[in-house]
């Protein structure tokens, strides 16, 4: 039974440990990655609506 | 006695209302400002697989560490202790490989498929994605249909309402609730969905290691981590002796058990259709396997913490008279909604004011995670894999998108009726889930390995699957009990029972795959899928 103890003990402690290093990295990354994805939808829509509006013309 | 007559009163107060509004509001600005980018179903389903690393991992999270997550691994972590902490090693486990890999996803992913029956039409053809389309669409919707049930039982637990018999005001807010996810949803799609899940994951975050912190501090009695700790072990080694520790011993969960779970978290983070979603979503495959790699940390977490809080509030109950009797009673086992529901009694009381408030705000937010991606996951299967084959895709984008909103919105209205008047009954939650999810998953199991595997996979073979998949709604008590089929829980818990019943349809499921494509093979070369796997643009 102490194995159990022991693991579990170290999957838990590790486990949160762990994870509260990655929310930090993710955050901090993670508001990167929104500013580069809605440019990046942005300047495809532009480019898609250029043509678009050329031929109007 | 009822848990509505307990009179323990919660920490909950009208400082915790103003942040749960605060941060539901925010949320609501987000989806209608996020509405402008979306210009085309790919924008609105896959956020024009722009996603990165970070954002999809804290997307992945947000959406995997639901509030439902959090409620049925509390109560596992209840009912089965320490042990119930092998359910989150396995995931993590399972996902890391899945990751390092890159096995089945990176093959989807580089075929460029947006959900999983457009692959079976790929490879086994147009039938075979509409029925498959059916039954993943009627086991999702089914399996995310006591959602609302679960948000509710939280909310009631952790404001103190369910003390108070408050049913009405309780459906009217979870009403509201669901208005909210549908508006943000249906406005703003995938782009809406993985921003909101970045900032549901921060708060998310930050309420879990903060309640993790006070809830283990309450159990000792000089208010230290180390204590609180002792006094689990303590606890649980009195109450439930080695079962509570060893996930092998047959008193608990037993072996059968053990392996059911290795194998449903390798359903999950390869074949659910929600989390390929997120593998769909990312710039590359390199990001899959990245992203897929660090969530193992995610997948560990979002079932462990929310165990441990199950765990913490089993030991406060047994040392607190008020709540033994109604939660542990001396005689008879407890109902599965009252073990649920006390979890959020348990934060309302060691949880202090403002803290509480934030808590609640991250749970919410779980709760509305997972709820915009699956509704957004099940309308687009329904729209793209249903009802555009069955018109042979003509359909314009414009029409796809309606229907996709309007499927959002009558999802959401099925899971309403569905939600709040189904009794939850005897069956663990966790076992419900997976059963309803099985549904789905041992036919995918039988199409996709070999699938994407194995060339002589034929269109027989894969019908043959789907139909023999679909018999793991077995697994659901009640239909078992309404068909007769009761023999099997004369000899095992009930969460054995599951266990068997859903290794079982697998199996049956494989086997009658490869027995069908053996007997039956496609006249014409079906290997598409790898072809166009090869085929496809180096990344």
């Amino acid at each position: 039974m102490q194995y159990w103890i022991n693991l579990w003990t170290v999957v838990l402690a590790g486990g949160i440990f762990v994870f509260a290093l990655l929310a930090i990295v993710v955050s901090y990354g993670g508001a990167f990655d929104i500013y580069k994805l809605l440019k990046s939808i942005s300047s495809k829509r532009d480019l898609s609506e250029k043509p678009h509006s050329d031929g109007m013309q | 006695m009822s848990h509505h007559n307990l009179e323990l009163a919660s920490n909950f107060s009208a400082l915790d209302w103003v942040i749960v509004c605060a941060y539901l509001l925010s949320t609501l600005l987000i989806g209608l400002f996020v509405k402008r980018y979306v210009s085309n179903m790919e924008d609105y389903v896959v956020a024009d697989r722009a996603v990165g690393s970070y954002l999809g991992i804290a997307t992945m999270i947000g959406t995997e560490l639901g509030l439902v997550t959090i409620m049925f691994s509390a109560q596992k972590g209840y009912t089965g202790s320490l042990a119930a902490f092998h359910i989150s090693l396995m995931a993590a486990v399972v996902i890391l490989i899945v990751g390092l890999t890159g096995f089945v996803v990176v093959p989807l992913r580089r075929m460029q498929v947006m959900t999983i029956p457009e692959f079976y039409e790929r490879r086994y053809g147009r039938g075979v994605r509409i029925l498959g389309g059916f039954i993943l669409v009627f086991s999702g919707i089914i399996n995310m249909g006591l959602f609302l049930k679960i948000g509710s039982l939280f909310i009631t637990g952790i404001t103190g309402m369910a003390q108070e018999e408050s049913e009405l005001m309780l459906k009217l807010v979870m009403t509201a609730l669901l208005a909210l996810v549908l508006i943000y949803t249906i406005l703003g799609g995938m782009v809406s969905v993985v921003i909101t899940d970045y900032i549901q994951f921060i708060v998310l975050t930050f309420g879990l290691l903060t309640a993790c912190y006070l809830a283990i501090t309450s159990l000792s009695t000089e208010g230290d981590i180390v204590g609180g700790w002792s006094s689990i072990v303590d606890s649980v080694k009195q109450t439930r002796g080695e079962a509570g520790f060893n996930p092998l011993h047959e008193e608990g969960f037993g072996i059968v058990y053990v392996v059911w779970m290795a194998f449903i978290s390798v359903m999950h983070c390869t074949m659910w259709q929600p989390t390929v979603l997120r593998a769909c979503s990312v710039e590359s495959t390199s990001v899959v396997r990245k992203m897929y790699a660090w969530s193992s940390i995610g997948f560990l977490v979002r079932t462990l913490i929310p165990c441990f809080l199950g765990i913490c509030t089993y030991v406060y109950v047994a040392q607190t008279d008020a709540m033994k009797m109604i939660f542990l009673p001396d005689q008879g086992a407890v109902d599965s909604e009252v073990s649920l529901i006390a979890m959020p009694i348990f934060l309302s009381q060691v949880l202090p004011a403002g803290i509480i408030g934030i808590v609640t705000a991250g749970m919410l937010a779980a709760f509305m995670s997972t709820h915009d991606s699956y509704l957004l996951c099940w309308s687009s299967v329904l729209t793209q894999d249903v009802i555009a084959p069955l018109f042979k895709e003509r359909i314009s984008t414009r029409k796809r998108l309606l229907l996709t909103r309007l499927f959002i919105f009558l999802i959401g209205l099925f899971l309403l009726v569905w939600g709040l008047w189904y009794p939850l009954g005897e069956q663990d939650l966790l076992d419900y889930m997976i059963v309803t999810g099985a549904i789905y998953g041992s036919g995918a199991t039988a199409l996709l390995i070999p699938g994407i595997y194995w060339k002589r996979g034929s269109k027989v073979g894969a019908y043959l699957g789907l139909v023999f998949g679909f018999s793991a709604i077995l697994g659901l008590q009640p239909l078992r009990e309404a068909i007769g089929f009761t023999w099997l829980d004369e000899h095992w818990s009930e969460q054995q029972v599951s266990a068997v019943v859903g290794l079982s349809c697998t199996m049956s499921a494989v086997f009658m795959m490869v027995l069908g494509s053996l007997i039956f093979p496609d006249h014409t070369s079906a290997t598409t899928s790898v072809s166009r796997s090869e085929n496809a643009p180096k990344e």
